[in-house]
């Protein structure tokens, strides 16, 4: 059931997102260099979040305004009705993840 | 006034770790694989919490905080928009990652209160940004009152590159790169490529790289990434498959460099060894392009290094000898375990409003990395009398040094175990492989019969600082292994012409210079400069070599066989020991030789619990 969920919050929010991105054309982050830049540093993106914050996991409501105001901060409003469904998948999963694996991830250079 | 105590945690990707400050200091930090035995052990850092409590003789409820040294909840928003951007076939990368971010790193509290019961006073964790975790672990024990500081790794939750300046007790990020442009993942795309495994095959990629040539530079440059003046950079993401969570390269990629990956431990040829040039060139030109930037941006003259890249000791080097700061101080464990420490400064600088103890400019705060368990001469005594190991017990140090001195001098290797443990992926001379440099053989032996390898890198050397200069093309200290530079011309013999580049064994068995055993194909070493305020058991058994043999150089790696993470006890130092070609084990102030020691039936099944490496 949690296998479901996921795939069909893949397929509702990430999928219609990727879909948007191919017919407007605004893209999360650039692909490739850009001759008409002449430095690719940025300002700090995530200011609120880079030196500490704190995540009160005491409820689903609590995870779901978090995911949502760094959606709001980010200009990516458009994922506010998927800041929702988080919190609820997250309080599932907790239940369903309990177990550690000593193994490295396949995704861990990436930080997954 | 009460003593603040804070813990810092690292955990759920990989090196796991936990690191406890007393009023701003680190006291005790450990990575969990020591502990658990399992290289690179991401679980939660259980092991390593219960020591850092016990090494500050606390119960848990009077840590005054709790940090973790990354924000899960940001890190899944990159996902979700990384799989936005990626599609349809990025939805195993997604399902995998939202059951491990939303199923477990999200819950720290709840893992840290069933390990030790409690949350500390404030009764909640605080997550610190993962590049800040960084930057504070290489400012705040650095003996800089004020720096640049620099972080560089493959990616934390957005940022894969940062600059910061930091001053007195606050550290200012002023400017970053975001995913999914990274050069730690351009450096890991090669290290895949090459046949080597990512995450802790960037090094092997590093130690190949002296033996090609970067014939290949203008390709990375042109097609890969684009590198502007001031060493910001951009990767063109069609060359690379990590979005779509595949393998990191493309076919785009393999098209370009003319074929599949190379299969891991299959031969090495050419190809590779020119690549590691290459890339290895690319990473030393942004690494320097950078360091000049952070300098003009942010004025001062001290930098401090950090993230994962910043264990590139061949661009560490080439970084001291352009002499755009005037020092720089990198963390030892500059990696995801260093995470934790960083983690804990925060809470401790910013939540707690602690202050900074007088930086004098020269003594760094991280006691030469000796931040691991100790074990007393009682402990090991009842081991060993619990076992019925044969030992020789010698107090006076005097003895003992010039006893294993003249062990040494005759091709002896020696399992070194003393005082507290290193914090950090490199052996200081706590827990270390020792022999004679000058010995021609050594590199072999010690690949051959401890390793169990062959292998193209040589061995790093370990010398008593105040000799540095007289074997090695460097004034500064490298106490954390941290720079190569190369070995003096006044040392070095004549290279033999090799007609076969790719018989590696051979070329770097080659007497190249009068310390065979530590230098590379191109003249370079590794070099530890040992100090007796942080190291003085290893520092005076290099004194007693130097008294016997006129050389204060000895080769030092680390205590292990491959695959296996560095020892932690004696019980693990003993059965590695036992596993290998040791002459002798130094545990404390008691000394064992393999002779004496009990006839044990010959188990090779061990080697197949490690992992190849």
């Amino acid at each position: 059931m949690i296998n479901q969920a996921i795939k069909k919050i893949f397929e509702k929010h990430i999928l219609s997102a990727h879909y948007e991105i191919k017919k407007n054309g605004k893209e999360y982050f650039p692909l490739k260099g850009d001759m008409s830049y002449a430095s690719y540093y940025e300002d700090p993106i995530h200011k609120e979040y880079a030196i500490f914050s704190q995540i009160n996991t005491g409820g689903k409501e609590d995870i779901s305004k978090y995911m949502n105001d760094i959606f709001i901060s980010s200009g990516t409003p458009e994922f506010s009705a998927l800041a929702q469904e988080i919190g609820r998948l997250a309080t599932d999963l907790k239940q369903t993840e309990k177990e550690q694996s000593s193994e490295l991830s396949p995704f861990v250079y990436v930080m997954y | 006034m009460n003593d603040t105590y804070v813990l810092g945690l690292s955990g759920f990707y990989h090196d796991a770790a936990a690191a406890i400050l007393k009023n701003g200091v680190v006291i005790a930090a450990a990575q969990e694989e020591r502990f658990s035995r399992v290289k690179h052990d991401p679980r939660f850092p259980v092991n390593a919490i219960n020591y850092c409590l016990a090494e500050a003789f606390i119960e848990p409820d009077q840590l005054n905080a709790i940090a973790f040294y990354d924000n899960p909840l940001l890190t899944y928003d990159r996902i979700i928009k990384n799989c936005a951007m990626a599609g349809a076939e990025s939805f195993p990368l997604f399902e995998s990652a939202t059951k491990s971010i939303l199923g477990t790193k999200l819950w720290v509290e709840d893992h840290v209160k069933n390990a030790i019961g409690s949350l500390g006073k404030m009764g909640k964790i605080i997550f610190v940004g993962h590049h800040m975790s960084h930057a504070a672990s290489s400012y705040y024990p650095s003996p800089f009152k004020e720096a640049a500081v620099i972080s560089i790794d493959g990616v934390g939750e957005w940022s894969t590159t940062t600059i910061s300046k930091a001053e007195g007790n606050k550290i200012e990020l002023i400017k970053e790169i975001n995913y999914p442009h990274s050069l730690g993942l351009l450096y890991s795309a090669f290290t895949y490529y090459c046949g080597f495994k990512v995450n802790s095959g960037e090094y092997k990629l590093m130690g190949l790289a002296p033996y090609g040539n970067p014939i290949y530079y203008k390709e990375i440059i042109s097609h890969l990434i684009d590198i502007k003046e001031d060493g910001s950079y951009r990767l063109n993401m069609e060359y690379f498959d990590y979005m779509q969570g595949g393998k990191t390269t493309s076919p785009k990629f393999h098209e370009l460099f003319g074929g599949e990956p190379r299969e891991p431990e299959s031969r090495i040829t050419q190809k590779q060894m020119d690549l590691a040039a290459s890339i290895q060139l690319v990473t030393e030109e942004i690494m320097i392009k950078i360091a000049r930037y952070t300098r003009e941006k942010t004025g001062m003259k001290n930098l401090c290094l950090s993230g994962g890249v910043a264990l590139n000791c061949v661009a560490n080097g080439k970084l001291l000898k352009e002499n755009i700061f005037e020092n720089i101080w990198i963390q030892p464990a500059a990696g995801d375990a260093g995470g934790a420490l960083g983690s804990a400064y925060i809470a401790h600088f910013y939540l707690l409003n602690g202050n900074r103890p007088d930086m004098n400019n020269t003594m760094d705060r991280q006691s030469g990395s000796f931040l691991g368990p100790a074990y007393s001469n009682q402990e090991i005594e009842a081991f060993l009398k619990r076992n019925n190991y044969p030992a020789q017990f010698i107090a006076d140090q005097e003895i003992k040094n010039n006893l294993l001195a003249k062990d040494l001098d005759e091709g002896k290797i020696i399992g070194f175990f003393a005082g507290r443990m290193e914090f950090g992926p490199r052996s200081l001379g706590a827990r270390s492989i020792i022999g004679d440099a000058r010995n021609a053989d050594m590199q072999s032996k010690m690949n051959l019969k401890i390793k169990f390898r062959e292998s193209f890198r040589p061995f790093a050397p370990a010398v008593i600082f105040e000799d540095v200069s007289k074997y090695f093309e460097i004034e500064e200290e490298s106490p954390y292994m941290l720079f190569v530079a190369p070995v003096n011309t006044s040392i070095r013999k004549e290279k033999k012409e090799n007609d076969d580049h790719e018989d590696m064994i051979t070329m770097i068995n080659e007497i190249r210079s009068e310390l065979p055993a530590i230098t590379h194909v191109d003249y370079s070493a590794r070099i530890q400069t040992v100090h007796p305020e942080t190291n003085p058991s290893f520092y005076n058994l290099l004194n007693a070599f130097k008294k016997r043999t006129g050389s204060s150089v000895l080769v030092n790696t680390s205590f292990n066989v491959r695959g296996e993470p560095i020892v932690c006890s004696p019980q693990d130092a003993y059965t590695c020991f036992m596993r290998t070609e040791i002459d002798v084990l130094v545990l404390g102030d008691y000394i064992l030789y393999k002779g004496d020691q009990p006839v044990t039936q010959k188990d090779e099944n061990w080697k197949a619990q490690y992992q190849l490496d």
